[in-house]
């Protein structure tokens, strides 16, 4: 070893930070080398001097200032409404990770109603593939303890279904003749109008694609943007709204 | 431990490590108490530790100014906090920890210092020149001393600036300082290491340049 290496090991031996066996090499070294005993020395020197600021004395006034802001303040606080005070000590203890995590669970959810309704949407168009909207049969319908063909092929469709379909087509394809009514909604008709597009589509003629120039622009990707309690981290979400042509 | 008198002014003794969580200690008692909700509780808290607070905030920081809205930052978390903090569990270690993380974060908000590194010092050849004197304590005054040593302080890198305070200057032990800055013993003593060396390079050249 060098001094050099020495040195670094001195710097802990001043203030009896290094292991006894290592304490032993350095006390060995410094028998022989009148360099490292200087250095040493001024190392002594210079941590008396480091010490010195540990005796060091504030004025009272400097710690009275920051105990009268502080008591300013948590009174303040103490003054807040009992629900207000319910709340800031709930969310208070809120992990971040928890908010994220919430914030992502709310963006899946979003994300899974989009596509929904998305679903639901292109669906709805005249010459999309047959679909069966849950409205159509009334649950008081006396065939309602046979399952119907809509529960066999989205077994776990509730209610909130409906609700949807019915937003798609308000929103999206305003087609009043291919909302069944419930007296339309024969459940033959039904179980006819389930079968696979393959075979409903023998009847009609495949549309050919539109050419460029005439197919609508894509419209542009929505943003959603979930805002953390960290600054740091933003959850940005880019769901691309394709257009069908078909 | 600290007496209210008058309108809460106050005898200020240090509130060191060795201050336990204990049924007996005054700390965990007024802490308990501060949870429920007792504000006088909480300014008995901040009496008995605005010197650990506020000195090392200065320390760290370098600046009086800033240091009070450290110190009044971490008593503000404290309160905020105060419902996470176990019973039994040591509470200056925590506040310590509380103190590095806000000065921390405020120097980083406001970016004055300059650090001083030890490769500059080096490559300028003072690295290798001798000690002009070796009794620096004799020829500095007191006032001027402990100048010098907050302005070495200031120039030094974050993390050793923070053990070398804890270590030299809180005296806290090595295993202490570790457990505050959330690091290993090993990291610790080559902070510490590296911040005296520098410090005395830095105290040397200092004395050079007055004479």
């Amino acid at each position: 070893m060098n001094c050099n290496s020495f040195e670094e090991w001195i710097a802990l031996y001043v203030e009896g930070d290094l292991d006894p066996s290592r304490a032993r090499n350095v006390e060995s070294h410094l028998e022989s080398c009148a360099s490292c005993q200087r250095f040493l020395k001024e190392l002594e020197a210079s941590q008396a001097i480091v010490k010195e600021l540990a005796a060091e004395s504030l004025d009272p006034a400097s710690f009275n200032v920051v105990r009268k802001r502080v008591m300013q303040e948590v009174n303040r606080r103490q003054a807040r409404p009992v629900w207000w005070r319910f709340l800031s000590s709930a969310f208070a203890q809120w992990h971040p990770a928890w908010a994220v995590s919430l914030a992502v669970l709310v963006a899946l959810g979003f994300l899974l109603q989009w596509q929904l309704w998305r679903k639901q949407a292109g669906s709805d168009r005249p010459d999309g593939p047959p679909t069966v909207s849950m409205p159509a049969v009334p649950k008081e319908s006396p065939d309602s303890s046979r399952p119907s063909p809509s529960e066999k092929a989205e077994p776990q469709a509730p209610d909130g279904g409906l609700e949807i379909t019915q937003i798609a087509r308000r929103q999206v394809s305003p087609a009043p003749h291919d909302v069944l009514t419930p007296d339309e909604a024969q459940p033959d008709a039904v179980a006819a109008e389930t079968e696979p597009p393959v075979e409903q589509g023998s009847n009609l003629q495949p549309k050919e694609p539109l050419p460029a120039d005439i197919a609508p622009e894509p419209p542009p990707p929505l943003v959603i943007k979930l805002v953390t309690d960290d600054p740091n981290i933003v959850i940005v979400w880019l769901v691309d709204q394709e257009v069908d042509h078909n | 431990m600290a007496t209210a008198s008058g309108e809460g002014i106050l005898m200020i003794e240090d509130a060191r490590l060795d201050s336990g969580a204990t049924d007996n200690d005054p700390t965990a008692v007024w802490l308990r108490e501060a949870k429920a909700g007792d504000a006088s509780a909480f300014e008995k808290i901040i009496v008995l530790y605005q010197r650990q607070v506020l000195t090392t905030s200065l320390r760290l920081l370098g600046d009086l100014k800033d240091a009070q809205d450290a110190s009044q930052e971490v008593f503000l978390r404290l309160y905020k906090y105060l419902h996470r903090f176990e019973d039994g569990r040591e509470f200056p270690p925590w506040l310590y920890r509380v103190t590095v993380n806000v000065c921390r974060d405020l120097q980083r908000r406001r970016q004055r210092t300059a650090t001083l590194s030890l490769d500059d010092l080096v490559e300028s050849g003072e690295m290798r020149e001798p000690a002009s004197s070796t009794d620096l304590e004799a020829e500095l005054g007191l006032a001027e001393k402990r100048s010098f040593v907050k302005e070495a302080l200031k120039r030094l890198p974050e993390k050793e600036r923070a053990a070398v305070v804890l270590r030299d200057i809180e005296g806290l032990s090595t295993r202490e300082v570790a457990g505050i800055l959330g690091s290993s013993e090993v990291t610790v003593r080559s902070q510490v290491s590296s911040a005296r060396m520098k410090m005395k390079l830095f105290l040397e050249r200092r004395l050079k340049r007055r004479s």
